[in-house]
């Protein structure tokens, strides 16, 4: 009985995909083979089953990891796959760990350790702290939990707003791999922002050059789109045109046109995904000009933006290869 | 009354058993705590803070629909009585109401980044 219902269960985990500097091909991979066994990608760290970073992580990145990895429920597995080859048998890897009772087990019983646990624990210790001295009610209400508030700014019309510092990447699910982010928010909207790039441990080869890799890029960087739109069937879609298909890679076009006609996609990001597909290779994208492109959105126009221009960003292409190589 | 104290107790006991089913299942007694979503990063700051006033101003636009709404159904019951005349000032009204959305518009309140 209990076997019937865990292997029901496991049948088709959902698995949060995070890529690692430079592990673009094997990100795209496992996009591609959890296609084929009809398994989801989940959207969030808390409604994963598993998560799968791809490519190798470098060092400074790897408490980032652990964080990340405390903030998935049990059962729960993990993996980094640094070669596309290795894709197929790390899924059915973290499939086993799901399915490994005693391994769960022990997993939930060392979860007192967890980074998460730990920072949460720690910042309540420090409220107490604060709380036996003697101090004055202002500082209390300054920093509640031991974490300061946000700055004020003033915004565009100039009234006083909160700056709250808030970082996209450096593991973030369907974002470059080894960008960091760090935005200065106006509510919703992005003021400032900060870019850092993470280096891979070491340059990883990919495993096609030239044309067509170009535009499996820009059909990747399609599927990333229509994914965070919530559109997983023209995701899917997208991610299945070959050069052979010129009809699929059609429709997801047509569907791409009238998702920035109706606005649901800023128009900066639909033509860059256009000109990829159809016409030419876009130019390359600077730090500066990622910057000036992501100042003055919403944080869910960012998460677009960044997603269409992912293969022309300079940082991606200097971790996984130029086009020219 | 009687019937009330029974469903009462069935209501208790069934939450009762819920938490006893969910305290019997539970490997450990400590919950797993979560952070705030930031990619692997712990937060720098509280999440307590301002709302942006552009919050404020989208409210009192949905005000205007919303109390030209509550005047629309007593309007809906006597609207076959009154005839023409009414279904006129209705949209007259309505075109009042529809100018204030239009000068919220012009003065920005719906741009939002």
């Amino acid at each position: 009985m209990r076997g019937r219902v865990v292997t029901l269960a496991t049948a088709r985990p959902r698995v949060y995909v995070v890529e690692a500097p430079g592990g673009r091909y094997v990100r795209a991979e496992t996009h591609r083979e959890l296609d084929r066994r009809g398994w989801q990608p989940a959207p969030s760290p808390a409604s994963a089953d598993a998560l799968l970073i791809a490519g190798t992580l470098p060092d400074p990145l790897r408490a980032a990891a652990d964080v990340l990895w405390s903030q998935l429920p049990g059962p729960r597995a993990r993996a980094e796959p640094t070669a596309v080859s290795s894709v197929p048998s790390t899924l059915d890897g973290l499939r086993a760990c799901l399915r490994d009772r005693a391994g769960q087990l022990a997993d939930r019983r060392g979860r007192e350790l967890d980074e998460a646990t730990r920072w949460v624990r720690s910042d309540s210790a420090r409220h107490d702290e604060t709380d036996h001295d003697d101090m004055d009610h202002d500082d209390m209400e300054m920093a509640p939990g031991g974490l300061v508030l946000a700055q004020g700014a003033p915004d565009r019309d100039g009234l006083e707003m909160d700056a709250l510092r808030h970082p996209l990447g450096p593991l973030l699910d369907r974002w470059p791999g080894g960008l960091e982010l760090v935005t200065t928010l106006h509510g919703d909207v992005v003021v400032e922002a900060e870019v850092t790039w993470w280096e891979p441990p070491h340059p990883t080869a990919p495993p096609q050059t030239g044309r067509a890799d170009d535009l499996a890029g820009g059909w990747d960087a399609a599927a990333t789109v229509l994914s965070l739109l919530g559109d997983e069937r023209q995701a899917r879609l997208a991610r299945s045109v070959a050069p052979s298909s010129p009809e699929v890679g059609d429709r997801v076009l047509r569907r791409l046109d009238r998702l920035t006609r109706r606005g649901a996609l800023p128009r900066t990001a639909g033509e860059v995904l256009h000109t990829a597909l159809a016409d030419s290779v876009p130019a390359l994208i600077s730090d500066d000009e990622l910057v000036e492109l992501v100042s003055g959105r919403d944080l869910g126009d960012v998460r677009l933006l960044v997603a269409a221009h992912a293969p022309l960003l300079q940082g991606v292409v200097d971790a996984s290869g130029s086009l020219d190589d | 009354m009687i019937a009330l104290a029974v469903l009462a107790l069935l209501l208790a006991a069934g939450a009762f058993s819920l938490r006893a089913v969910g305290t019997a299942l539970a490997e450990t007694r400590s919950p797993v705590l979560v952070l705030p979503v930031a990619s692997g990063r712990v937060p720098e700051q509280h999440a307590l803070s301002r709302y942006h006033v552009r919050w404020y101003a989208a409210s009192v636009v949905f005000l205007a629909f919303d109390v030209e709404m509550l005047f629309m159904y007593p309007w809906a019951v006597v609207v076959a009585d009154l005839g023409t005349g009414a279904v006129v000032e209705m949209f007259v009204f309505l075109a009042i109401l529809l100018a204030a959305v239009a000068w919220a518009r012009r003065e920005g309140a719906f741009r939002w980044a």
